[in-house]
Parts: C-alpha cells; structure tokens; sequence
C-alpha cells in the first residue's frame, strides 16, 4: 500500500532530517484558505513537520498558476460582495442589478453544496464560496465604461481589492514551495530521469485522472522524491496504478473514506 | 539553496494577507471613479430626451428611435 495518513507519517519522523514532499494543488489550496474544510489539518501537519525536520516543500509552476487563480476568485468576490456595504460606494443600477444576480446564483451553489456534503458526509468544496470566472467577467463588463478606453472603474477595483493581495500572496507562495525543474542545475541532484511529458497523457489516459494531476505526478515519477501530499481521491488512485514507488500522504480520515474505493489496488 | 524561514511564520503572513482590507483613502478613491460613472451613465439618456423623441403614431400607438 503506498498512502499513509498524517498522524502515522509524523511519528515515523524522528526529528532533524531532510524531508522532501511535493504537495498538490488541492492540499497547497487547503493550506491557503481558512474556509476549506482541510485548512486546520493541513496547516497543523505541515507545520508539525516543519518543526520536526528540515522540510522542503516542492511543487511545480502549474500547481502555482492553479494556487493563484484560486485565490484571485477569492480576492475579487470577497472585494466586489464587500461593496454594497461600504458607504461611501454609490453603485450604478445596472451593476447592482448584476452583482445581486451573480451572489443569488452563487448562494443557491453554495447552499446545495452544503446540502450534496452533509447528504454524502463529505467535506465542502470551497470553491463554491466563490464567483466563477464567468461570472467575473460579467460583472467586470457592467463596470467597463461604454468608452472602452476609459476603464478607469474595473481597474481601481482590481487596484484596491486584488493587485496588493495577489503579488503578496505569490511572493509568500515562492517563499514557502520550491518549483521542480528538470532544468535548474541546483535540482539536477533531485532528478534520476529525463521529464517526458508524454508520460503525464499516458498516465491520464490510463486512469483518467486531470491533466494538472498527471502533469504533478509525472514530474514526482522522475525525482528521487519519495512522498507526495494531496488531498485528492484521484492522485491517489492514480499514485496506486502508476506510481507504486512514491507514498501519498493523505488526512487520517481519509485513509479510511479510500480504503474501500482502492481495496483491490 | 536559501532557507526560508518557519511555515509558522509564512503562515503567519498569509492569514495577515488575506484579512488586509482597502484603506479609507483607497475606498475613496475608488468611490470617486465609480460614482462619477454613475453620474455619466444617468446622462446617457436624459428622460427629457426621450420623452421629446416619442412620436405619436396615426393608429395611436407610440414610438422612439432610441
């Protein structure tokens, strides 16, 4: 069996050894948002091991890019759902109209969310807290000026409410996670084979698994990194058909939700 | 490689990031620009304007060319 849970991998740590993990774009999403269900257990495990060992947290520039967009859907809705009760802001009709329709739709998604969790008694998924890009878009339309070269509104919106945040969260990101690549020369020592991306499609046809998932997992083939970190039922069912030599390290309970699903693997 | 410093630390940080609210002085900025657009737009089509636009067709019925 190739997953171990958080509690029996931090007592088989023995204190001040080097410890390489490669975490997932769900588990590095979980550790940044204090709404995800994931986020007090995420948190305390990796800081438990970080004070037990000299860890080195790496990930590669699409769990990056993935971490990012995340919480730029975050950024903006908490800024644009925050507007209606600053009282210096004075919305025109049409963009109230739009902002009310996009956060009833988003509440509706939300509360089915919380009904489908406790319904299956699996976690939320904390994505429905937030506007989609689509939705995004469509308010950024009704802030544009009719004169597109005057955008003077959507741009301060994104100025006050996501520019500051955003460059602050990457910077602490980049701080935090050491990015895989088979062409750094201080990494050359991590990497025992060529990264051939053509083995992330094999991996995704042969369980079907997204792409950003087989693209994480494909690159972890070709180190000698021995854990990945994840939170997701997918990567280790994948990690149990194509990378029987890496372990996934996954929450306690779910070690017991994925027994029956991955008995026979 | 460089060390970074504690996850406790960076942590730290990102809890501080994400409650980081605009200040006063950028509310009022933004407020500026956005009401000065609500302004702009309610001038787009002046209700005198179009009333005076509404002709009278012979059947009766009423019509612009907005």
């Amino acid at each position: 069996m190739n997953r171990i849970g958080f509690r029996p991998f931090l007592n088989k740590i023995t204190g001040g050894e080097e410890l390489k993990i490669v975490i997932d774009s769900n588990a590095l999403i979980a550790s940044g948002d204090d709404l995800h269900p994931n986020y007090g257990e995420i948190t305390s495990f990796i800081r438990d091991l970080d004070q037990r060992a000299n860890l080195t947290l790496y990930t590669t520039v699409t769990t990056k890019a993935e971490y990012l967009d995340y919480q730029r859907r975050r950024f903006l809705t908490e800024g644009l759902l925050s507007l209606s009760s600053l009282p210096e802001i004075s919305l025109a009709s049409n963009v109230k109209a739009k902002l009310s329709t996009i956060k009833g739709r988003k509440n509706t998604r939300e509360k089915n969310e919380i009904k489908r969790s406790q319904g299956e008694s699996d976690d939320i998924d904390s994505s429905y807290f937030y506007f989609r890009d689509s939705e995004i878009k469509e308010i950024k339309k009704v802030f544009r000026a009719r004169d597109v070269q005057n955008e003077a509104g959507w741009l301060k919106i994104c100025d006050i409410f996501l520019s500051r945040k955003l460059m602050a969260e990457e910077a602490l990101i980049d701080e935090l996670c050491t990015y895989l690549s088979p062409y750094k020369e201080e990494q050359a020592h991590i990497f025992n084979n060529k990264v051939d991306w053509k083995n992330a499609t094999k991996i995704s046809a042969k369980s079907g698994m997204g792409f950003s998932d087989s693209m994480i997992l494909n690159m972890v083939l070709a180190t000698k990194i021995d854990y990945i970190l994840t939170l997701d039922y997918d990567l280790v069912y994948a990690s149990a058909v194509s990378a029987l030599s890496k372990t996934v390290i996954i929450p306690d309970k779910r070690i017991k939700q994925f027994k029956q699903a991955l008995k026979k693997l | 490689m460089k060390k970074r410093r504690p996850y406790s630390e960076i942590l730290k940080d990102l809890e501080e990031n994400h409650k980081s609210v605009p200040t006063q002085k950028e509310i009022e900025e933004l407020a500026e620009i956005i009401n000065e657009k609500n302004d702009d737009q309610s001038e787009e089509f002046p209700i005198e304007k179009i009333a005076s636009q509404v002709k009278k067709e012979p059947s009766g019925s009423e019509s612009n060319w907005l």
